[in-house]
């Protein structure tokens, strides 16, 4: 068996498998977010959706879709399809499968970032559909939907900055502050956040809009466009408890806006105005 | 039928928090979000399940000046609008826990 780590915002996930050529594509897809640390969850993953190798999925009413990810909760377990992959992850004994259509890196991530939906929360925190930004030891998220304007924020950051991600940013409380992580996620931005993490600073719902401007959102309203925007994938009350205390506890933590902006980069002065 | 003796709780599927005197609660089973006003949010606060439907009425009643007859009818509708949603429950006996 083959093995390799990845890690970020210090949540480690053994990827395992018998296929070195698996292994390698992790061990590329994810430089910068390899790791040596003691694993907090182990997946395995095969090759060839139809080998037969996977066992516990409930074919009778989970079906692989394509583009959508199928998602049933069973007790601890959380069992996810697509028409490239389907698998499994035990939340309780920290341990999960997977099958892969084929050997690419596109199943592969996805599974990997169902596997962080749910650690996040394990752990605290939770993945937020977001682009995530640093400046200095300042981290400014930007949220929204496909199409929001995610990738566009990243690609107008001012060069002194450090991207966290253009699409999925770990949003986790330690030592009392709630950080935000870089991730190996990307969308069109076409590579890796840098595997760093600042103190969360501002949050911000993109608005493409006519006119630049910020309007802080109320307690309420903040609490829905976070949870509007998490990355999750499981009904299971507890996880879904935790999520909600997490997002309440977040937005009544940091200043959350609404970000109407043009495509031109000069909401940038309206952010530094509010640094 | 909910009678003002009846007694009131969250529902234990839910997930509730009082934002800036605004309450928030979290059905997992649809994944709604609700927020009440600021009399629902008091009415809310209120149905911890030591207090009858009667006793709420009278405490709403002072606290916004209403009558209490119309305070009383107000909530019982309440009540019944959350409970077809899933967040109250209606108990005819007082509960000993405090949520």
């Amino acid at each position: 068996m083959y093995t390799s780590t990845i890690e970020t915002a210090n949540i480690r996930c053994l990827i395992k498998s018998e296929e070195i050529k698996l292994i390698s594509l992790a061990k590329a897809q994810y430089e910068g977010f390899i790791s040596q640390g003691e694993p907090d969850i182990e997946i395995e993953i095969h090759n060839d959706l139809n080998a037969g190798k996977y066992r516990d999925l409930p074919s009778a009413d989970l079906k692989p879709n394509y583009g959508h990810i199928n998602i049933i909760s069973k007790g601890v377990k959380v069992f996810f399809a697509r028409s490239d992959f389907a698998g499994y992850i035990d939340m309780k004994n920290r341990r999960g499968e997977a099958t892969l259509s084929n050997l690419s890196a596109v199943p592969l991530d996805s599974c990997l970032r169902i596997c962080y939906a749910l650690m996040a929360v394990i752990h605290g925190g939770f993945l937020l559909h977001s682009a995530g930004v640093a400046i200095g030891e300042k981290g400014y998220i930007f949220c929204g939907p496909s199409e929001s304007g995610k990738t566009t924020i990243t690609r107008l950051a001012p060069s002194s900055t450090t991207i966290l991600s253009d699409e999925l940013t770990l949003i986790r409380k330690l030592n009392g502050f709630y950080r935000a992580f870089g991730t190996p996620f990307y969308g069109d931005f076409s590579r890796s956040g840098t595997n760093v993490s600042v103190q969360a600073e501002s949050l911000f719902l993109l608005k493409k809009d006519k006119k630049v401007y910020l309007q802080r959102l109320r307690h309420t309203e903040a609490l829905s466009v976070l949870l509007s925007n998490v990355f999750f994938f499981t009904t299971e009350f507890n996880m879904t408890k935790k999520l909600f205390s997490l997002c309440c506890d977040l937005c009544t933590t940091i200043p959350i806006y609404e970000l109407h902006f043009l495509p031109d980069g000069t909401f940038w002065r309206h952010i530094n105005d509010i640094a | 039928m909910t009678s003002p003796e009846d007694y009131i709780v969250p529902d234990k599927r839910t997930a509730s928090r009082i934002l800036e005197k605004e309450a928030v609660i979290l059905t997992p089973q649809d994944s709604m979000l609700h927020t009440l006003n600021r009399v629902g949010t008091r009415i809310w606060e209120l149905a911890d399940g030591t207090r009858t439907i009667e006793e709420i009425a009278t405490i709403i009643s002072d606290e916004f000046e209403v009558e209490k007859a119309t305070a009383r009818a107000d909530i019982l509708g309440f009540v019944k609008e959350l409970e077809g949603k899933g967040m109250i429950t209606v108990r005819k006996d007082r509960t000993s826990e405090v949520k």
